[in-house]
């Protein structure tokens, strides 16, 4: 028992006189005087002890106790001496490069659809999806494209049955909000699509629409131009010059086709908008009558507009990147620039 | 669509602007210009077609020519009221007759016969007009129907006469296993909707898209048949699209021709003709109608309307400037204005019709910039936007990269990963056999995406995407799935991880990992657990096996975490219960047991927790052989605990934990 409660305290001591900081020091304490801890335990082995042994063995124990409390009480000091003593000549390098944490990477995509999202939202948009499987009427039919119209030829589609389309567009998504909605009401559409195209630099044959449209009292085409210069101001600069030019949608009348000024030129000619200084940003047009129609709402009483965002195209634009592939391959060493 | 610019000038004598501003206008009012192109003297500025597919009176150079005139305010020299009026007298009569059988798909068919025809080369500026305009010229006879054509927008077709049996064209649908050998000299097996131009004998030609061989126009042809008709668009369209020949004409027809076009083009055709090869008219100008000619529309606009739509303030006086400038004819009455629309303008049926035409006359850019003034009921967007964002973020932070990836996927990455094909939907038209099935996982697609990354050493991808279930009842069942992976050794613990600090992050406490024993996807039997929460399943977290890592050529160890978003996503929350921290020390104590092997230490510390409230905390502090140590916190918030209330505490878990787990504590 002597030695037990000898051997106890010099392994304490020694390692107490090893430990380097506050928190060993701290540990130490638990360990060795704890409640729980060695001599503690000790302790309470004293009953079992013959009589004339009991008063002796609690003696070393609180000398060993008390050694162990003194030496646990000078090393603190110490440690706590060297440390401010250390913080005076340490010599570290600071150019050295820094430790990191691992950081991850949004895809470039995801970026531009939350980009816009907010924008949305500050014209007080509400964001809803839609399903990517859709039938012939959402997609085509209500939309003014009626079956065999030359106009199909403007989206390649791929068909899964003979009503059942992968969508090629999020206005898929208009007259099926549209119809169980009251007007006035304002909501944007984020979302994939699909087209039966091969791909190329410029072209894939599944990348995202972001699709607003809004329907109320008294809408006009210049609220819609006033939109889209918000919206496009906000994800691209607020420096962007905007053109718009007629163009044909069989759901939309007026149409109106977007070109902005080159964020990355100011217009002036780069390799981003191919020299030109501009850029065709989007589709867009007043909702036509028929297909409010469609969605049971009275053209002559409430217009709207509708549009639609490529977040692939702006993320081409923003970014420079010169292969619409990229976003959708996969290679890291290229996802981790962004 | 290729347009001269000088053609343009045949009828705008009065047009100043250069090739370059007149393709920025027709830019900014119609459609978008892809090129201008020097051609000797010439400009040709190539349109694009989609953008008129509305307009079929633009596939002509009268119709652009209108279009460009009215742009700069300039008299357009239109022929088609001269040539209407035009009446041809035959010298003589040979017979000509016309049966139209399908009169549900020709509204109008004019022909004449033509005579004393020397069929010989064009001349040189009949040639270079329409070579310019990207159409090899064949002879005379051919190259002046194909230039009506381009004037006009009406496309004609001229039969060898000879060839006709006794003068009669029927105009009828094919008939069952008929075939025809057209002009490009390909046989073509015909489907019964398919309008054929025929004699009493056989078939001539398909109707609207291309002659028969057997009455094509030889350097022996003396006599003709020249055919101007209104075939119907629909039908066209498909035609083309069974015999997969789309032709000029074609292209014209499925836009849906006006029926007044086909008489002056004949005529013009045959002034021409007379002119330029010395036909002579040898018959009366059939002109039979299945359906009445086409009138002028009328359509009434409200001048306050027009304003409103638009966001102007122009007066009637403007509005009648700019739609006169169009050929359109106006009565103005205070507010409402009735516009007379000609028949060649059949997109123009509403109001907002004439809105755009108003728009894009007076320049897109003399619109106002406005926000809507209307007080909208902006309803809040599904929490799913704000939750999916915060995963993304979190995952992000914790070091993982966003990949998208094709949810159109192949039979081959199907079954490499270890599932069957036959459940999937499948596209009827897919681009290649790599892009055909809709996933129905994105494990197959991460798989891949691992392989391609090959070489990469840390790996930490993340995927939140739709999957797509065939529902057996036509219906396709979509469900958002996150994915995430990662590899090496330690790669399941790691990944377990860094999805309870996502959790976490979500405010979700409650996550369960138990044990899988089978599973039927590519998982690693004994490193597999599906994921509960609140008892819920929402998927599953495992490695996957070396076989189906094979099938990649992966080499590392890859562990997956496979998700459904909303499942997981029902559970999160922005509350919290705050609790204070206790003023009062807890006890803390270690417990090391003994256990069999096979032991799995989430139950152990799931049954700790649950034998006494008291218990605040237990984490496994040491795993070493067979020995289990835990760090057991116990608390109570109003006083401190005392060794008798612990020990009571401390003898259930060692109760319960060689009950259940055959677990021995260790004495220490």
């Amino acid at each position: 028992m002597r030695e037990q409660i000898l051997n106890t305290k010099n392994e304490a001591l020694s390692l107490i006189i090893n430990a380097k900081d506050k928190i060993e020091i701290d540990r130490l304490r638990i360990v060795f005087l704890g409640r729980k801890g060695r001599l503690a335990k000790l302790t309470s082995s004293i009953p079992q002890l013959p009589d004339n042994d009991k008063a002796q063995i609690g003696k070393l124990i609180n000398d060993a106790k008390k050694a162990i409390e003194d030496t646990l009480a000078s090393q603190g000091a110490k440690i706590k001496a060297t440390r401010r003593q250390d913080e005076k000549e340490e010599w570290l390098d600071v150019t050295a490069p820094g430790i990191r944490p691992e950081i991850g990477h949004l895809n470039p995509v995801t970026r531009i659809i939350w980009e816009l999202t907010e924008a949305f939202e500050k014209l007080g948009y509400q964001i809803v999806e839609t399903p990517e499987i859709v039938n012939d009427w959402y997609n085509f039919e209500s939309l003014n494209i009626p079956p065999h119209h030359p106009s199909r030829d403007l989206q390649d589609t791929f068909w899964i049955t003979e009503n059942l389309l992968p969508r090629t567009h999020t206005s898929s998504a208009q007259v099926m909000l549209m119809e169980k909605l009251k007007p006035p009401f304002k909501i944007a559409i984020p979302g994939w699509v699909y087209r039966c195209e091969r791909s190329d630099a410029t072209h894939e044959f599944y990348f995202t629409h972001y699709e607003g449209f809004a329907v109320g009292k008294n809408i006009s085409f210049a609220d819609l131009k006033g939109t889209l210069y918000f919206l496009l101001r906000s994800v691209l600069g607020n420096e962007i010059k905007l053109k718009f030019r007629a163009s044909y949608f069989p759901y939309v009348e007026p149409c109106a086709e977007i070109s902005g000024s080159c964020p990355h030129c100011q217009g002036k000619g780069c390799s981003a908008c191919g020299g030109s200084g501009w850029l065709e940003l989007l589709g867009s047009g007043m909702i036509h009558p028929q297909v409010l129609k469609n969605a049971k709402i009275n053209p002559e009483i409430y217009s709207g507009f509708a549009f639609c965002f490529g977040p692939h195209r702006l993320a081409m634009i923003k970014y420079k990147v010169n292969d619409m592939r990229i976003f959708n391959n996969a290679n890291l060493r290229i996802l981790q620039q962004f | 669509m290729l347009i001269s610019y000088h053609w343009l000038k045949k009828f705008i004598p009065g047009l100043k602007a250069t090739p370059e501003q007149v393709a920025e206008k027709i830019t900014l009012s119609l459609v978008e210009v892809e090129s201008i192109t020097r051609r000797g003297e010439d400009a040709i500025i190539d349109i694009e077609n989609k953008g008129i597919t509305n307009r079929p009176d633009c596939f002509s150079h009268l119709g652009v020519a209108r279009e460009v005139a009215s742009y700069f305010d300039l008299k357009l020299d239109d022929p088609l009221g001269r040539l209407t009026k035009t009446r041809l007298k035959p010298a003589t009569k040979l017979p000509l007759a016309v049966e139209v059988k399908a009169t549900d798909l020709c509204q109008r068919y004019n022909a004449v016969v033509l005579t004393n025809l020397t069929v010989a080369p064009s001349p040189r500026w009949l040639q270079a007009g329409l070579e310019n305009c990207g159409i090899r010229p064949i002879n005379n006879v051919v190259d002046i129907t194909n230039y009506v054509m381009l004037e006009l927008g009406q496309p004609l077709h001229a039969f060898d006469y000879e060839k006709v049996e006794k003068g009669k064209i029927i105009v009828r649908r094919a008939q069952p296993k008929e075939q025809i050998t057209t002009l490009d000299g390909a046989g073509r097996d015909l489907n019964g909707q398919v309008l054929m131009i025929a004699d009493s004998k056989k078939a001539i030609g398909i109707a609207g898209i291309m002659g028969g061989k057997n009455s094509e126009i030889t350097f022996q042809t003396r006599t003709i048949v020249l055919e101007a008709a209104n075939f119907n668009a629909i039908n066209n369209r498909l035609s083309a699209k069974f015999l997969k020949l789309r032709t000029e004409a074609s292209t014209r027809f499925e836009k849906d021709l006006e029926n007044n076009l086909t008489y002056p083009a004949l005529i013009r055709a045959t002034q021409l003709l007379q002119e330029l090869a010395g036909a002579k008219v040898v018959s009366d100008v059939i002109d039979l109608k299945t359906k009445p000619l086409s009138k002028p529309k009328e359509i009434t606009l409200s001048l306050s309307w027009l304003n409103n739509f638009l966001g102007l303030s122009l007066t009637s006086a403007e509005v009648k400037g700019i739609l006169q400038r169009l050929s359109l004819e106006l009565e103005i009455n205070k507010d409402s204005i009735i516009i007379t629309v000609p028949s060649y303008r059949r997109d123009l049926s509403l109001e907002a019709d004439i809105a755009e035409e108003v728009a894009r006359i007076l320049g897109y850019d003399r619109i106002p910039i406005t926000l809507p003034q209307e007080q909208m009921g902006a309803e809040g967007s599904p929490p799913l936007f704000f939750w999916r964002r915060k995963v993304k973020e979190t995952l992000v932070g914790l070091g993982f990269t966003e990949i998208h990836t094709y949810s159109l996927i192949g039979e081959d990455i199907i079954k490499k990963a270890g599932y069957t094909i036959e459940t999937h939907s499948r596209l009827r038209n897919p681009l290649s056999e790599d892009r055909i099935y809709l996933r129905r996982s994105l494990i197959p697609g991460i798989l891949e995406v691992i392989a391609e990354n090959g070489s990469v050493e840390k790996l930490k991808i993340f995927e939140s995407a739709k999957i797509f279930l065939d529902e057996n009842n036509g219906d396709i069942f979509e469900n958002e799935v996150l994915i995430a992976a990662n590899c090496g050794e330690k790669s399941f613990l790691t990944l377990k991880g860094h999805f309870e600090a996502l959790a976490e992050a979500l405010g979700i406490n409650d996550v369960e990992f138990i044990p899988l024993e089978h599973t039927d996807g590519p998982w690693l039997t004994g490193r597999v657990a599906e994921i509960k929460i609140r008892g819920e399943f929402v998927g599953v977290l495992g490695e996957i096996s070396p076989q189906f890592l094979e099938n990649f050529s992966i080499a590392q160890r890859i562990t997956i975490l496979n998700i459904g978003l909303e499942a997981f996503l029902n559970f999160a929350t922005v509350f919290k219960t705050y609790t204070p921290i206790p003023k009062y020390p807890p006890i803390i104590e270690d417990l090391a047991f003994n256990v069999p092997v096979y032991t799995h230490v989430g139950q152990m510390i799931q049954s700790i927790k649950q034998v006494d409230g008291l218990i605040n905390n237990v984490d496994l502090l040491d795993s070493f052989d067979q020995t289990r140590t835990f760090r057991i916190t116990y608390q109570h918030q109003e006083r401190t605990m005392t060794d008798r209330e612990v020990g009571k505490i401390r003898k259930e878990i060692i109760q319960k934990m060689k009950i259940k787990f055959a677990a021995e504590l260790k004495q220490l």
